[in-house]
């Protein structure tokens, strides 16, 4: 049997695999993204055999988050299925963030990404209106992390309150890789997340023997990252072929098949 | 298609920061073998700890000689305080045991790019048209501009390269035809392969990973999907370094 690896060397299409990106991204950022188009995101997921990714606006990041979702809103229209929707969202107030989440929901999105390279935290009480309907929906919602122990503790405290909706932690094992594990142990509704520009040699392998396979998605970080380049570390990585299929598909796919309409 | 592949990125026998034993030669080899590379320019990494030169290129010179896939990619350092074997002598020495390129790091050995300080070991390497390895860590490419244009027939392969530099990395190829743009590493730029071969064309851009510290197949893959032909691939893989290995004067 000819196994993914041995076809992603050929660089052959994957379709089929059913792989899913749990983590992409589209619009500008302060450094050159060459290509900023959604059309030549798919392309590159066709070429690769990725059936969908979940993207949200790097105005997660910085002001204006709503022109971000107007963004995203029209990639998902132009490649329906292909391309699905992270809502993004400043806390300036609780009703403003309820609203731009209902409108998020009514609009098809299937979750919810933030970030904290904003200074605001996790735990930031006007973010709850979001997170409760994340809750009630049973949707992902992805964090930015960096390992910091305020961050573990902040999720700790989420994962209790929102125990309905699927967290994930971006770049994870980026730093403190034993507290990745721990918590994803701890709790069955915090995932692990593999993306990571420079990819450290072993780490998904270690994730995977850490928390189970059933907790590892993949995620890339297209278009602020390569999505040829990142899949490769689960591609290549020296796992069984049905624990790959998990990490790349089976898993997102549960945790995207839970969210109630 | 399966493309060869020839890493120039990569190396081995390095102390970790933190870890008690060193990345073995094994794994590296084991390690091409899982991801069909042909080839590898190796180097002994991670640098971080190791400090002894003149005994890293011994043995680095002593596994490519019981290993075909590996060619060596020694450190010189310029002999300015004389502790070290002249300059020619080291280019020499590096040619003689079939080195693809000779490996620079100025901050780490102590050395400033400066005439005074390193021209003579410049002129040594462009003599033999010896390609330069610089790793963007140890380099600003204001300074790799700089010895590009200082040094045309210098080959110089800029490795190491973060997804954040594309700015300065395109009009640097752009500028000097000497400048080669090596994949691996943090070089995780969405269409930045594409983009680098458009607009600098196929024949400056190598495969590498950036092993051990780094997955090899992202780098792999990355190369594998790329939105380019395949005969881009091929050179891209393999051919341009074996160009550049072939060139020089041995």
């Amino acid at each position: 049997m000819t196994t993914l690896l041995e076809r992603a060397r050929r660089g052959e299409c994957l379709a089929g695999v059913g792989i899913i990106d749990m983590h992409g991204h589209l619009g500008r950022v302060e450094f050159c993204i060459p290509d900023l188009s959604p059309a030549t995101l798919v392309a590159a997921m066709d070429r690769v055999g990725i059936e969908s990714i979940v993207v949200s606006h790097v105005r997660c990041l910085f002001s204006r988050p709503g022109l971000g979702n107007e963004a995203v809103l029209d990639a998902m229209r132009a490649f329906p299925g292909r391309i699905l929707g992270y809502v993004v969202l400043l806390p300036t107030s609780e009703e403003a963030v309820r609203e731009e989440m209902e409108r998020g929901v009514a609009n098809g999105f299937v979750g919810l990404k933030l970030h904290n390279a904003n200074g605001i935290q996790y735990d930031e009480p006007k973010y709850e209106p979001a997170l409760a309907i994340a809750n009630e929906r049973r949707m992902p919602v992805l964090f930015h992390t960096w390992g910091r122990d305020e961050e573990f503790e902040q999720f700790r405290v989420l994962a209790a309150k929102f125990p309905d909706a699927s967290l994930l932690l971006a770049h994870s094992g980026a730093a403190n890789e034993a507290e990745y594990v721990k918590i994803a142990q701890e709790f069955e509704n915090i995932y692990l997340d593999v993306c990571f520009s420079t990819g450290p040699r072993g780490l998904v392998e270690r994730l995977v023997e850490g928390a189970g396979v059933d907790k590892v998605v993949w995620g890339s970080d297209a278009i602020f990252l390569s999505i040829t380049q990142q899949v490769g570390k689960v591609l290549a990585a020296r796992l069984p072929e049905e624990d790959k299929i998990r990490v790349l598909s089976a898993n997102a796919r549960r945790i995207l098949g839970r969210i109630r309409k | 298609m399966t493309v060869p592949l020839f890493d120039v990125q990569t190396g081995f026998g390095g102390l970790p920061t933190g870890k008690a034993e060193s990345v073995a030669l094994d794994e590296l080899l084991d390690e091409m073998a899982h991801l069909s590379i042909d080839r590898s320019l190796a180097r002994i990494v991670p640098d971080e700890q190791e400090r002894d030169v003149p005994a890293d290129n011994a043995a680095l010179f002593e596994a490519c000689d019981a290993h075909d896939a590996l060619v060596p990619c020694p450190v010189v350092v310029p002999n300015t305080a004389y502790d070290l074997a002249p300059e020619e002598d080291q280019v020499a020495d590096a040619v003689a045991h079939g080195a693809g390129a000779a490996s620079l790091r100025p901050g780490k050995d102590g050395w400033v790019l400066r005439d005074w300080a390193c021209g003579r070991l410049f002129r040594a390497l462009e003599e033999r048209r010896l390609p330069v390895f610089c790793l963007e860590r140890d380099f600003t490419l204001e300074q790799v501009g700089d010895l590009a244009g200082k040094y045309p027939e210098l080959p110089i392969i800029l490795a190491g390269l973060a997804y954040r530099s594309q700015r300065m990395i395109l009009p640097l190829m752009e500028t000097f035809r000497n400048v080669h743009a090596a994949t691996g590493s943090r070089f995780a730029v969405h269409a930045g392969i594409e983009q680098l071969v458009q607009r600098a064309g196929a024949g400056r851009v190598l495969f590498g990973t950036g092993f051990p510290e780094s997955e090899a197949g992202m780098a792999v893959t990355q190369l594998m999907y790329a939105d380019l032909s395949d005969e881009d691939k091929v050179k891209i893989g393999s051919g341009n370094f074996e160009r550049l290995m072939e060139a020089i004067a041995r």
